[in-house]
C-alpha cells in the first residue's frame, strides 16, 4: 500500500477534528453523568437513612440537588479558577482560529469577509469577537439555577479534586493554546495557500490542551467505574 | 321585418292548427311528410294535442329561405303585414343637436353630435326609425355615410313626457381624421319604413338644434421649442454631437421634421428628415455622418423645417441657431501600453505602474487628458488616475507610477487596464485596453512576523487573559470556593473593600488574589 505524505495529512486532519469533537462531547456527557451518579447515590442513601429513622425533611428535588452541589464544592483557589476560565475561553478562540479563519473543514470562513480580514486589525477583531461570543455563552450558562451547576463552565473544576500538578498543567494549556492560535494565524496569513503541517500542529496542540482540560472529568469517571 | 314575419307565422299556426302549419311550411300534407316538414313534437299521450318546437320551426323557415326561395317568397307574401298607415299619422321630427358654443373647431377637438327625434304619434301608430349620419368633408361634393348599419329608434324608446328620443353619434368624436381643413357639413338621413327624409329639409332652426351642422374645421399647426445642441462649446468632429428639440402638435399628427445644417456662409450643407410623433426630436451627428475631420475649426448653424401634412413651417427658428463649433485637435498615435508591478507576485495591495507612448500625427502641440482605469472579471471600470500631457509630434511616454488600483476583492482574478484619452487615436478610438495578469489570491497583506500581525495577536491574547481574570473577579467563583474556609476569605474581602489606588494597582491585585 503506497500512501504519500499528503494523503496521510489529508486523513489526519479530519481524524484529529473528529477526535477533538468526541473528546469534548464525551467530556460533557461524562461530567453530567458523574454528577448525576453522585446525586442518585446520595438520594438513595438519604432515603435509607430517613426510612430507618422515620424522619422526613422538606427538601424539594431541586433544593436538595443544589444543597448537594454546595456540599460537593471543592475550593480550587481564585487564581486557578481564573486561569481555568482563561484556558477554556482560549480553547474556543483557538478552535475558531483553526476552523473559521480559513476554510479547513467548513465551507465558509472569515476570509469570505475579505474586506475585514485584510485590514490591519482584522485578526484582532476576529479573535476578540470569538472570545466575546464564548464569554457571553459562559456568562449566560452561569445564570442557570443552582441545581444546574453541572452546566456551568465557571464551576467545572469545583466538583473534582485537583492536584497541584493538574492545576499547573491546566494553567500551562493557555500557553499551548496561544501557540495554536499563532500557528492558525500563520495559516490565515498565507491563505489561499495552505500549510498542512502547520494546521496539523495547531490541531495537535488543541487536542493536547483539550485533553488536559477535560482530564479531571475522565479520571473521575474512571475511578468511579473502578 | 323578420320579427313581423315570425309573429304572423306563430299567430297563423295557433289559429289554423298544427296540421295546417305543417302543410304551409313543409309544402306537404298534415302528416308532416315531405322533405322538409314542420318540426312538431308529438305529445306523449299520442293522438291528442301536439306541441310546437319553436326553434325547429324557425330553422325550417330559414332552411326554406335557402332551399326553396320561391316558396319562401310565397310565404312572405302571404304573411306580409303593411305598416300601420293612417291619415292621422304624423311624420316624426328629426333634428341635429350640437351644444358647443362655436362651430369653428380644431381637428382634434372632441365633439358631441346628437340627433333628436320627436314622435307625437300614439305608441301603436309609431314606426321604428332608421338613422344614418352623413358627413360632407372639405373639398368633397358628396355626403359620406358614417354608419354602415342604421341606428334604430324603437317605438317604445321615446320619453313619455316629451315624446323625444336621442342618439349621440360616438362614432364621430372629432375631425382628427381629416387630411384637409375647411367646411364640414353633418346631417342625418331618416327612414320610418315608409318615408325617407333628411334632417336638412327642416329650416329655421335655432341653436342648439340644427337641420344640418356646419363646422369650420381648423388645424393646429405643430410647433418646435427647446432647441439645443450637445455638447456645448468646442467639440471634436466625432464627439457624440446631438441636435435636440421638442415638437408639439395639438392634433397629435405624424410629423415630418427636417434638420438643416448650414456652413459659416449660411449655405446648406446637409439635411435629414425624421418622421415622428409629437415629442422629443433628436438627430445624432455620428449616426448621419454630419461632420468630418476636415470640419475642424469651423462653426456651423442649423434650423428646422416641419409639417403635419396640412401646415408646413419652412424655417424654425427664423434665424438659424449656432452650433456646433468644431475645434481643431491632434490626431494621436498611441502604442506600447504596458504595466509593471512592485514584485512578480502581483499581490492586490502592491503598487503598479502603467505607461503608454503617444505622439501627435499633426505638427501642432495639444494638451491631451489621459485617464487610467482598471477592472477585474466582469466588474465596472475603476478610474485610477487622470493626467494631462502636452502631446506634439515627438513621442511622449505617459506614465502612471505608484498606483494602487486593486482592492482585496480583486484577489485571485485577472485584471484588465485601459487608458482613455480626450482625443482620438490613429484607429479613430479614444481608448486603448490591455489584459493584465492574474492577481495573486493572497488576501492578508501581512506575514505572521509583520509588526501589524504582532500588534493584532499579542494584544488579542493579552486581552482575552485579562478578560478572563476580570470575569472571574466579577463572578467570584474562587471566593465562593473559599467560603468553606471561614476567616481567610473574609479577611481578604475586608482588605479588598479597603483597597483603592489606581487601575494598574487594581489589575495587579486582581492577578495576585487567591
Amino acid at each position: 500500500m503506497n500512501l504519500d505524505l499528503s494523503t496521510v495529512m489529508d486523513i489526519l486532519f479530519p481524524a484529529g477534528t473528529l477526535l477533538l469533537a468526541l473528546l469534548l462531547i464525551l467530556a460533557a456527557v461524562l461530567h453530567i453523568t458523574n454528577l448525576k451518579r453522585v446525586y442518585k447515590l446520595m438520594a438513595a442513601l438519604r432515603h435509607e437513612k430517613e426510612g430507618s429513622k422515620n424522619e422526613s425533611k422538606d427538601y424539594s428535588k431541586g433544593g436538595y440537588k443544589a444543597l448537594l452541589y454546595q456540599e460537593m464544592t471543592i475550593p480550587q483557589g481564585i487564581n486557578f479558577t481564573a486561569l481555568a476560565l482563561a484556558a477554556w475561553i482560549m480553547l474556543f478562540v483557538a478552535l475558531a482560529y483553526l476552523y473559521l479563519l480559513v476554510p479547513t473543514i467548513l465551507p465558509f470562513s472569515y476570509m469570505d469577509i475579505s474586506d475585514l480580514a485584510s485590514t490591519s486589525g482584522g485578526f484582532f477583531i476576529f479573535g476578540i469577537l470569538a472570545a466575546c461570543l464564548v464569554a457571553g455563552v459562559i456568562l449566560l450558562l452561569d445564570k442557570l439555577p443552582q441545581d444546574h451547576r453541572e452546566l456551568k463552565l465557571t464551576e467545572l473544576y469545583s466538583f473534582y479534586p485537583l492536584s497541584k500538578f493538574t492545576k499547573k498543567m491546566i494553567g500551562m494549556t493557555i500557553i499551548t493554546l496561544c501557540i495554536s492560535v499563532l500557528i492558525s494565524a500563520y495559516v490565515g496569513t498565507i491563505y489561499p495557500s495552505y500549510s498542512q503541517p502547520a494546521e496539523l500542529l495547531s490541531l495537535l496542540l488543541l487536542l493536547g490542551s483539550t485533553g488536559i482540560l477535560v482530564m479531571p472529568i475522565f479520571r473521575e469517571a474512571w475511578e468511579a467505574r473502578r | 321585418m323578420l320579427k313581423w314575419l315570425m309573429a304572423a307565422i306563430l299567430a297563423l299556426l295557433l289559429i289554423a292548427g298544427v296540421s295546417q302549419a305543417g302543410e304551409v311550411l313543409g309544402g306537404g300534407d298534415s302528416s308532416g311528410g315531405g322533405d322538409s316538414g314542420p318540426s312538431v313534437a308529438p305529445s306523449s299521450g299520442g293522438g291528442g294535442s301536439r306541441q310546437i318546437d319553436i326553434d325547429r320551426l324557425i330553422k325550417t323557415v330559414q332552411d326554406g329561405k335557402k332551399s326553396k326561395p320561391a316558396k319562401f317568397e310565397e310565404l312572405r307574401t302571404l304573411l306580409w303585414k303593411d305598416p300601420i298607415t293612417s291619415e292621422e299619422y304624423q311624420m316624426p321630427t328629426v333634428l341635429m343637436k350640437y351644444e358647443g358654443n362655436n362651430t369653428t373647431v380644431s381637428r382634434n377637438q372632441p365633439l358631441e353630435i346628437i340627433t333628436v327625434a320627436t314622435n307625437n304619434n300614439p305608441l301603436e301608430m309609431r314606426r321604428m326609425l332608421d338613422l344614418y349620419l352623413e358627413v360632407k368633408n372639405p373639398g368633397s361634393d358628396k355626403y359620406e355615410r358614417i354608419n354602415s348599419w342604421p341606428e334604430k329608434i324603437q317605438t317604445n324608446e321615446y320619453s313619455e313626457e316629451t315624446n323625444t328620443s336621442r342618439r349621440i353619434w360616438g362614432m364621430l368624436p372629432s375631425f382628427a381624421y381629416l387630411k384637409n381643413i375647411g367646411e364640414v357639413r353633418v346631417r342625418a338621413n331618416v327612414s320610418d319604413g315608409v318615408n325617407k327624409w333628411s334632417t336638412a329639409r327642416y329650416s329655421g332652426m335655432k341653436p342648439p338644434y340644427y337641420s344640418e351642422l356646419v363646422f369650420n374645421v381648423t388645424n393646429s399647426p405643430p410647433a418646435m421649442s427647446d432647441f439645443n445642441v450637445t455638447p456645448s462649446g468646442l467639440v471634436r468632429y466625432n464627439d457624440p454631437i446631438e441636435y435636440k428639440a421638442d415638437i408639439a402638435d395639438a392634433d397629435g399628427d405624424l410629423l415630418n421634421v427636417t434638420l438643416h445644417i448650414l456652413d459659416e456662409n449660411g449655405v446648406e450643407l446637409k439635411n435629414e428628415t425624421l418622421n415622428i410623433k409629437p415629442g422629443a426630436v433628436s438627430f445624432k451627428a455620428n449616426e448621419y455622418g454630419f461632420f468630418k475631420e476636415a470640419d475642424g475649426g469651423k462653426n456651423f448653424t442649423y434650423y428646422y423645417s416641419y409639417d403635419d401634412g396640412i401646415d408646413f413651417i419652412s424655417k424654425d427658428p427664423a434665424d438659424a441657431l449656432k452650433g456646433p463649433n468644431i475645434r481643431k485637435g491632434p490626431k494621436l498615435s498611441v502604442d506600447k501600453l504596458g504595466f509593471s508591478s512592485a514584485s512578480e507576485n502581483y499581490y492586490w495591495w502592491e503598487k503598479y505602474g502603467f505607461n503608454l507612448r503617444v505622439k501627435n500625427l499633426n505638427p501642432e502641440k495639444y494638451d491631451v487628458a489621459f485617464t487610467l482605469g482598471t477592472r477585474t472579471g466582469n466588474n465596472e471600470w475603476n478610474t485610477v488616475e487622470t493626467k494631462t500631457v502636452r502631446i506634439g509630434p515627438d513621442p511622449v511616454e505617459v506614465n502612471f507610477n505608484d498606483t494602487k488600483p486593486f482592492q482585496v476583492t480583486d484577489a485571485g482574478q485577472t485584471f484588465y487596464y485601459r487608458v482613455k484619452y480626450s482625443e482620438y487615436d490613429q484607429s479613430g478610438k479614444d481608448t486603448m485596453e490591455q489584459t493584465g495578469v492574474l492577481i495573486n489570491g493572497k488576501i492578508v497583506p501581512y506575514s505572521i512576523y509583520n509588526p501589524v500581525m504582532v500588534l493584532n495577536l499579542v494584544p488579542m491574547l493579552f486581552l482575552i487573559l485579562m478578560g478572563s481574570f476580570f470575569i472571574e473577579r466579577k463572578l467570584k467563583k474562587g471566593i465562593e470556593a473559599h467560603e468553606g474556609t471561614p476567616g481567610k476569605a473574609g479577611d481578604k474581602k475586608g482588605k479588598k473593600q479597603k483597597s483603592g489606588g489606581n487601575i494598574v494597582d487594581n489589575a495587579l491585585k486582581m492577578l495576585r488574589r487567591g
